[in-house]
Parts: structure tokens; sequence; C-alpha cells
């Protein structure tokens, strides 16, 4: 076997795929996937193209629009693409479209002093992926139009086709159906990422015309990042005005914008090039190394903080931050760590932002003594609870070993057999009663049990001391093993899955919030891992009456209704909580891995995911008054259905 | 044949049903049904009765139960069950506590529940265990329910089907106004009391 194998392996067999063909070969290696997620990236791709024209200072105005096909037109008023030849011998445009790794970003070439896109493919990608592309570019009083359709094949050179007054370029494009699984485009994805563009080019107007449900938004913002940490921060209690600054060092451009609020969150967000740097990197280490030193060095300076103590640690100052952080590199400058754009790796950007941002906020602090007292007051504040909290769990490690026994770490908890952290689900569950009915019914091997005992604290509401002291939470901690917070130790986990099973009504609701607000805010890597899953149990049970009992489960009203017709003689028992299920039932419905459907807890945008938790859990009652008013319905008196039927 | 299950049981898990859910859309949909939840059918009193729907129920099942004001005390216990196994599927402490605070006269203007045995008294001391108390129901509460069986009122099922309940008391007097009450919502405060 192994030897025929190899006769067949000659050089014959190695392939090179020319040009576009390769795209569409392997399009994750350039789109990342060929899910909803690669089919924005579409957007991006020429949406980038025409900020990084607007950063070098052509363009004021991007339009984006969803037609009703879900084909997209992106146009914007900068230079326009080069119409004229290129030395390869066909059109620059051509070149643009066709060609990976061509571009005007690779420094020398003196289009592009800093610009997002490194690759020169861009472009080209994305006709690859497209059923057909069609660049309109108005130039030099003239309009120019070329097509391509099925993956970037020409289908009409570029040709002048008229007269123009304006410049710039239009792309219209409708993404492949045979390559992405979906092809729709959603609204919101769209809007959050050209408000966020928006918001990073101060001035920039981004229109966005959805013609498939017929809405229009614009965003421009002359405050630019000043404006985004206003609307981070909208539903949060701010303790000063925003704070703005901006300069430049070694050739970089840095701008910075912070506010703190009364929440305990820290939230910074960073750009390099107007691209989110979602790991952070070199920029942010400098960011928050400034902010330690200059807060540090004051509260020295007024006594705030005597000699002797230790000094602020970064985590309790940056307790309430809400910053942005963009940093304009140039392409000389510009390195990333790893495949993605998401860590800056440039060790440049360290001391450029460290000296720009020690300067200004010293100067601020100086200009606001009350504020910058405030600030570190609440910095010692969260340095005491941090105190406080860390004893708390050496004295929590300490009884475990005086008791020795590693596996008992609570008396409520039924461990699993087994101690592979690979399998192994935790099952949180309301209430003893239904504890009891799990613990009964669980896969003991691989399955361990915690029962809660009513209502969880509101961790968004308390200060991390006090959730701590929470008994139920405390358990929670100590059962998964992987401490919490900035300690949080993701591989440490004792748990594969971290199941919610609370009982199907409104009071079962609520537990799941506060937990999912508990486990956002203080083991949010489990979360991001899509660790943390709710289980589905049934709503009803049919059973079919008759010479042999046939027994049926319904998750949704359509299937409660299937059912009922599907059988002529039923009764409907309705499940209000898990300790009416029998053991057996429990197990078949919601924990058998075979049979079971459960939700896993995603976080696709963090800001998103943040600000709902805020809302919704958070002190401030005008933004939930105002979510509850918009998004629940109170029209019925009650949201069981009346049936015709019975 | 430990390790051709665990086998099988990792196949299991690779198959399993998973649904993803972004955690806004999970907390904003489970939020809202409990908010509603809250608002509508737990802390608030309606206009029309004033009662909360704890309230209504233990008056309507004493009723069922035909404990007039002229007819002998019952033990609490029997009440409160009635109560959780007809139309109030909660804890008992919930139940039997609302039912001595309507007969806690420092309490409440009028109250609904005459209750035989320690209610509790003004210093805040606890009234005695359910098992311990009798109750009926008080001449006020019996305003409230008359005519309740001439198609005064709009019923609607019970939880499982299998009880009607009064969506609201015909109610002869504004017991929102006599008694007043005292709520909090997750964001609305209740009418304050006169």
């Amino acid at each position: 076997m192994a030897e025929r194998a190899k006769e067949q392996y000659t050089a014959q067999s190695i392939q090179i795929l020319e040009g576009l063909e390769a795209v569409r070969k392997r399009p994750g290696m350039y789109v990342g996937s060929t899910d909803a997620r690669g089919l924005h990236h579409l957007i991006w791709e020429i949406v980038d193209n025409s900020i990084d024209e607007a950063l070098a200072g052509y363009g004021t105005a991007i339009k984006v629009t969803i037609k009703e096909d879900n084909s997209i037109v992106v146009s914007d008023d900068g230079r326009g693409m080069p119409v004229d030849m290129h030395v390869s011998g066909v059109s620059a445009v051509e070149v643009i479209f066709t060609k990976l790794h061509a571009g005007g970003k690779f420094g020398g070439s003196g289009a592009y002093k800093v610009s997002g896109g490194l690759h020169g493919v861009g472009a080209s990608v994305v006709n690859a992926l497209s059923e057909f592309l069609e660049v309109t570019v108005h130039r030099d009083g003239y309009m120019h139009q070329m097509r391509f359709e099925k993956g970037g094949h020409k289908v009409k050179e570029l040709i002048r086709i008229g007269e123009s007054k304006k410049s710039g370029t239009d792309v219209w494009f409708k993404p492949d159906p045979t390559i992405f699984s979906t092809t729709l485009f959603h609204f919101q994805t769209v809007q959050e990422r050209l408000r966020e563009s928006a918001f990073l080019l101060k001035g920039l107007k981004m229109t966005l015309n959805d013609e498939r449900s017929k809405i229009k938004e614009t965003y421009q913002y002359t405050d630019g990042i000043k404006a985004y940490v206003e609307f981070l921060n909208k539903d949060k209690t701010g303790m000063h005005q925003p704070v703005y600054f901006d300069g430049t060092y070694g050739g970089m451009e840095v701008e910075i914008a912070f506010q703190f609020t009364k929440s305990y969150s820290e939230n910074i967000v960073s750009f390099v090039n107007n691209v989110r740097t979602k790991d952070g990197g070199t920029h942010e280490t400098g960011f928050k190394s400034a902010f330690t030193k200059v807060f540090n060095d004051y509260a020295l300076s007024r006594k705030q903080l005597k000699e002797k103590d230790d000094g602020l640690e970064g985590a309790d100052i940056r307790e309430g931050l809400t910053a942005i952080i963009s940093i304009r590199i140039p392409e000389q400058l510009l390195q990333f760590e790893g495949q993605t754009k998401n860590k800056l790796g440039s060790p440049e950007a360290r001391p450029a932002i460290e000296t720009v941002a020690t300067d200004q906020i010293s100067t601020y602090f100086t200009e606001n003594p009350q504020t910058a007292q405030l600030l570190i007051e609440k910095a010692i504040l969260a340095r005491n609870a941090r105190d406080a909290a860390r004893k708390a769990r050496d004295d929590a490690r300490l009884v475990k070993k005086v008791s020795k026994t590693e596996t008992i770490l609570s008396g409520k908890l039924s461990p699993a057999m087994t101690k592979n952290a690979k399998i192994n689900e935790l099952f949180l569950v309301e209430g003893d009663s239904a504890g009891g009915s799990a613990k009964q019914g669980r896969d003991r091997r691989f399955q361990a049990i915690l029962p809660l005992r009513g209502k969880v604290i509101n961790s968004e509401k308390q200060k991390m001391e006090d959730v701590l002291k929470n008994e139920e939470i405390a358990t929670i901690i100590s059962t998964i093993g992987a401490s919490l917070g900035g300690d949080f130790q993701l591989a440490k986990a004792n748990y594969n899955k971290v199941i919610i099973m609370t009982d199907a009504d409104t009071d079962g609701a609520h537990i799941q919030v506060l937990l999912i607000t508990f486990f956002f805010r203080y083991m949010r890597p489990l979360v991001e891992a899509g660790r943390l899953y709710i289980a589905l149990p049934p709503l009803y049970k049919i059973t079919k009456v008759g010479k042999k009992e046939e027994i049926q489960y319904a998750w949704t009203e359509e299937q409660r209704e299937q059912l009922s017709k599907q059988f002529k003689n039923y009764t409907i028992q309705r499940y209000k909580g898990l300790g009416e299920m029998n053991a057996s039932q429990l197990w078949e419905t919601t924990m058998d891995p075979t049979t079971r459907t459960l939700v896993r807890v995603n976080i696709d945008d963090l800001a998103d995911a943040e600000q709902r938790i805020s809302v919704l859990m958070g002190d401030n009652v005008e933004p939930r008054k105002e979510w509850i008013d918009t998004n629940v319905s109170f029209e019925t008196e009650d949201d069981f259905v009346i049936r015709e039927d019975e | 044949m430990m390790a051709a299950s665990a086998k099988k049981k990792i196949e299991a898990f690779v198959e399993e049903k998973i649904v993803p859910q972004n955690l806004e859309t999970i907390v904003g949909d489970a939020f809202g049904r409990y908010s509603k939840y809250i608002i509508q059918d737990r802390a608030l009193p309606d206009v029309r009765d004033g009662l909360k729907p704890v309230q209504r129920r233990i008056l309507y099942a004493m009723d069922q139960l035909g404990m007039a004001s002229d007819k002998p005390y019952k033990k609490s216990a029997r009440i409160v069950g009635e109560v959780i196994g007809k139309y109030h599927p909660h804890g008992d402490s919930s139940v039997y506590d609302a039912m001595v605070r309507m007969s806690q006269t420092w309490k409440i203007g009028l109250t609904l529940i005459d209750m035989h045995g320690n209610n509790g008294s003004l210093d805040g001391d606890p009234a005695a265990a359910m098992r311990y108390t009798e109750a009926r129901l008080s001449k006020h509460a019996e305003a409230l329910l008359k005519d309740i069986d001439k198609r005064t009122v709009a019923f609607v099922p019970n939880f499982d089907d299998e009880e009607y309940e009064p969506v609201v008391l015909p109610a002869r007097f504004p017991n929102l106004l006599v008694n007043g009450s005292m709520g909090m919502a997750t964001i609305r405060p209740a009418p304050p009391s006169i």
C-alpha cells in the first residue's frame, strides 16, 4: 500500500495554483472562513481600501450599499484607482483586481504613507470569491469601467464609458454562493464595523444604505475616538468628562481617548492604522505602563500614597477604565505577531505611546487635580478590595490544604468519577429539588452536579469583595478551580463544559442571566472559549394513551402541536420545574449527550455583550427602563397560548 | 472495554447538537421574559382590585374552600397547600407570608384575612408556623369576592390547564386606594399607598 502511493507521487502530482484559482481553492487562508464571518470580510477588504485612501488624505466620504440581491456597492471619493497601463502590459485596475500581492502600499512607491493593508491581496481576493465584480473609476474627468465574472474572469476590458466631474472608485460585487455557505449580509455587523471606522477617522462620513429594508444611516463624528469613548460608556456613569489627546513620536501618530466610569471592568480597545488589534500588543503595553507610572508618581507627590506603601498595580488603576488607543505606524515599522493582524509586534510603538501618554496624562492631572484625586482614591479602594479578595482566596486554599482531600471542594458538589478535564461537565442546577434528580440521572463517570440555592448574587452591581463572600459564587469558583478575574487560568479549569440547567420558567431565565453575568465578569476566558452552555429542558411531555404507552417530548409550541396531531389519545404534562421530571427523563431529554441540545454562549462582539450586560444588570435604571420599553411587549395579558383544540 | 466506551462517548460529543447563540441575545431574551413576568405577574398589584397575583390566589382559593367569615377557622397549612397545588407553583413561605400580611392590622388598612393564633406583632416578631395558625376570610375580603361566580370577571386556565382562576376579583370597593400596596419590580415602582 505504502509503496504504491510512493510511486504515484512524482513531479506531476505537484500542482501550482495560478493566481486567483488559489484563492478559490483555499478561501479560508485569505478571508478566514466561508461562513458569515468570511462573507463580511469581503466588505471590509474593499472598505479598508477606501479608508486607506481617506487616511492618505484623499476623500471624505465612503458609501456602502447593500442591494436587494445581497450584492454590495462600496463608493468613495478618493483619487480613484490608477487607470493607466502598468508595466506588466495590462491596466493598473486589472493588476489590482487580478494579481495577488499587488498594491501601492508596500512603501517606497509613495502612494500611501500609512495603511491597514499590508499584503496587497484584498481587492483580488474579493474578485476571486465573487459571482461578478464591476469597478467604476472616476478620474481625470472621465469614467472608466471594467467587469469580472465567475471568480475574476475578465468579461469587459477597462474602457472609458463617459465623462465625469468627480473622482473616486465604485466597486460593485456579489459574493459567489458556490463558495460561501451564506450570502446574506447582516445589517448590524456591517453597521458596527462602519461606525467603528467613522469613529477612528475624525470627520469621515460613512453612509450605510440597506436597500433590502430601506434603512439608511450615516456616521460622522467630528470628535473621533472621544465620541467612541462616549458611545461605549453611554450606559455607565462617568467619573469625569472623556479625555482626548494626540501626539507624534518617531514618525508615528498617536491618538488616545479615555474615561473612567463607576463600573468595575476595564475596556481597552486598540487600533493600528485603523485595524482593530484584538489581542493588544506593544501599543497597549505602552499605554498601560504610562498609566501606572503617572498614577503612582502623582499619588506619591500628593501624599495620597506613602513611600513605604506598595505602589498601585495596573489592574487596580484601570478598574472602570474605557480607553481607545489608535496609532498610525508607517509601513516600514509595522509588524504584527502571528498570521493575523490581531496583535501588534512593532517594538517602536511602545515608547511612542508611553512618551505621549505619560506627558499628556500628567498634564491632565495637573490641570484637573480634583479628578486626579478622585481617580487615585478609586484605585486605592480597588487595591484594598483586591487585597481582601486575595486574602479570602488564600484562606480558602488553606482550608483545602487542611482537609487534604482535594475532591471534596464543597459539600454540595457531586463530583464526577473521573478527573478528565477534557470531557468532564459541570451542571449548575437551580435548587436542591432539581439537583437531586440531576444527581440520580447523570452519567456519573463524567458529569458533576452543583445545586445552587435560589437566586445568585448580581455580580454586576456588587464589588468583587462582596461577590466573593457569596457562598454560591465561592463554591462555583472553587469547583471550577481556575481562579477568577485577572488570575483566571483557562488551562486549569476542571471541566470542559459548564452547563447552566434551570427550570424553563421566568425565574430560571433570571438565574441564567445572573450566572452569565458572573461568568462574563469573572471568568470571561471560559465564555470566550465557548465552554459555557445552557441546557434546554423540554417544555412538554406528551403521553400516548392506549395499549402501548408512548412518551414524546416537545421543546417548542410547534413541536407540541405536531405531536398532538400525531396521537389520537394523549395526555400533556407541562414541565414547570426540573424537579418534576424523573431522573431518567431528565437524563434522556436534557443531560444525555447523544440526545440533548445545548445552547453555547458565544461572544461575537465584546462591546455588544459588554453593553447588554451593563444595561440590564448595572446600576443605572434609566437605560434599562428604556431597553424594556422598546424590547418587551406588554400587550398580551400573559404569554401562554390559548388553544383551540382543547 | 473502558477505552471503547470512552471513545464512543467522545464521538457522541462530536455529534452533539449545539446551538451557538450570542451572549447578548441570550441575556436579552431571558431578561425580557423575566422582567415582563415580574412587572406583570408578581410584584405589582392590579389597579382594579389592588391585589398582587399571590394575594388574589389566596383569597380565591379560600373562597372556593368555603372559608367564609361566619364559618369556623381552618388550618393555614391547608390553605397554603391548596394555593400552591392549584394556582401558584412557587415556594410555601412566599404564600404563607403573603397570607400573614393580609391579616396584620398594622400593615394593612382593612384586613382581608382573619387569622387565629400568633400572627406576628408590630415589633416585628414572626407569626407562628403555618401548622399552628388557623384562618378564614374577613368580611372585607368577602366584599372583594362577592358575585365572582356570576360571570362578573374573566377566568384563565391555571399553570397546568386543569383549573381556572380569576384574572381580577369583582372588588366592591377600591382596594388599591383603601389598602395601598408597595412593590418593586425590575424598573417600575408601584403606586404609593394613601
